[in-house]
C-alpha cells in the first residue's frame, strides 16, 4: 500500500503539472480538494482519467467521485480494491 | 483621441524586454517552454497555476507580467476600466495538436487539462484572473500585430466606452516556438505626454 501510494504521489505530481511539490511534501491523508492540495475541478477530471489509463478503473457514477478523492489515501484503497491493471 | 504607451515588454528569442531593455536572457537555445519556465523562476511571484497553462498563455502571461511589473495603472485591485486586447496568429492550434493526440484510436483518453486549453481567448482568462481586470476583452485572429482594423476597433472602444487602460497583446505559438508583445495604453493625459503614440508605426518599431 506504501508504494501504490508514492506511485500515486508521483503520477499526481506529474499529471496535474504540480512541478513545486514534491511526493514528501503531500500529506497522504491531506484533504486533495479545497484547503489541502487546493486541486479544481478540472484536476479532479484529470484524476478519473488517470485511474482509467494507469489501473483500468472506469467510474461509472460520478457521485462516487467525492469520497473516492478525498485524500491519496482513501483513491489508493479504492484503487487497491478494484483496479484491473 | 490620442493613445499613449505607456510600458511595453517583449518575450521572444530566449529573451525578456521591458521598454527595449532586456530583463533576462536564457543561457540556453534549445527549448522555449524551458525557457518560459526559468523566466517564471526569476520573478518574485508564487503562482503555482503557471505550471498548469499550455504554452501560449505561458508566453502572454510572463509578457503581461513584466509589462504591468510595479503598475500603478493596473493594481492587484479590481480593475473595472481596464481591457485586455489579444492578436495571434497562430491561435491554439499547437493545444490543439496536443489534445489530438490524447484522442487516437490506439489510445483514447481524452485530457481534460489540455482540452481546456484549445481556445486562445483563455490565455485572457489567465491574465484577467491574476490582475483582477473586469473590463472587456477581445480576442483578434491576425497573421501579424501590427493590424489596423484592430487598432481602429481598439481606438473605438476606448472612444465609446469607459475603458481608462487597455493591455495590449500579440501573443503567438506553434511547434516549440513562441513570442508574445505586451503594451499598457492609456488615453493621453499630462502625466504621459512624452510616450509613444499607439499607432501601427510604433508597433513596427517596436516588433522590429
Amino acid at each position: 500500500m506504501d508504494e501504490l501510494i508514492l506511485n500515486l504521489k508521483k503520477e499526481i505530481i506529474e499529471v496535474l503539472n504540480l512541478e513545486d511539490l514534491t511526493p514528501e511534501d503531500i500529506d497522504a491523508n491531506a484533504p486533495l480538494f479545497g484547503d489541502g492540495l487546493g486541486l479544481d475541478s478540472i484536476d479532479a477530471l484529470e484524476l478519473i482519467v488517470l485511474m482509467e489509463k494507469n489501473y483500468g478503473i472506469k467510474l461509472e457514477d460520478a457521485s462516487q467521485g467525492r469520497e473516492i478523492f478525498k485524500s491519496i489515501t482513501t483513491m489508493a484503497a479504492y484503487i487497491n480494491e478494484h483496479r484491473t491493471i | 483621441m490620442i493613445l499613449k504607451i505607456a510600458k511595453y515588454s517583449i518575450v521572444a528569442n530566449f529573451k525578456a524586454q521591458i521598454d527595449g531593455s532586456i530583463v533576462y536572457t536564457h543561457p540556453e537555445r534549445n527549448s522555449f517552454p524551458e525557457f518560459l519556465t526559468s523566466l517564471y523562476r526569476s520573478f518574485p511571484i508564487q503562482y503555482p497555476k503557471f505550471f498548469k497553462m499550455d504554452n501560449l498563455s505561458k508566453t502572454g502571461f510572463l509578457a503581461v507580467e513584466l509589462c504591468l511589473k510595479d503598475s500603478l495603472a493596473v493594481k492587484d485591485e479590481s480593475n473595472f476600466n481596464t481591457a485586455i486586447f489579444m492578436l495571434c496568429s497562430s491561435s491554439s492550434l499547437d493545444t490543439d495538436i496536443d489534445f489530438q493526440n490524447t484522442i487516437q484510436p490506439a489510445e483514447y483518453f481524452p485530457s481534460p487539462k489540455v482540452f481546456v486549453y484549445t481556445l486562445s481567448n483563455i490565455v485572457m482568462g489567465e491574465i484577467a484572473i491574476r490582475h483582477k481586470i473586469f473590463g472587456e476583452n477581445t480576442c483578434f485572429i491576425s497573421e501579424s500585430f501590427a493590424c489596423q482594423s484592430v487598432l481602429d476597433y481598439i481606438y473605438q472602444s476606448f472612444a465609446e466606452t469607459e475603458i481608462e487602460n487597455a493591455i495590449i497583446l500579440w501573443d503567438d505559438y506553434l511547434d516549440g516556438k513562441g513570442e508574445s508583445v505586451a503594451l499598457l495604453v492609456e488615453k493621453e493625459n499630462d502625466g504621459n505626454k512624452d510616450k509613444m503614440n499607439f499607432n501601427i508605426e510604433t508597433i513596427n518599431n517596436i516588433i522590429k
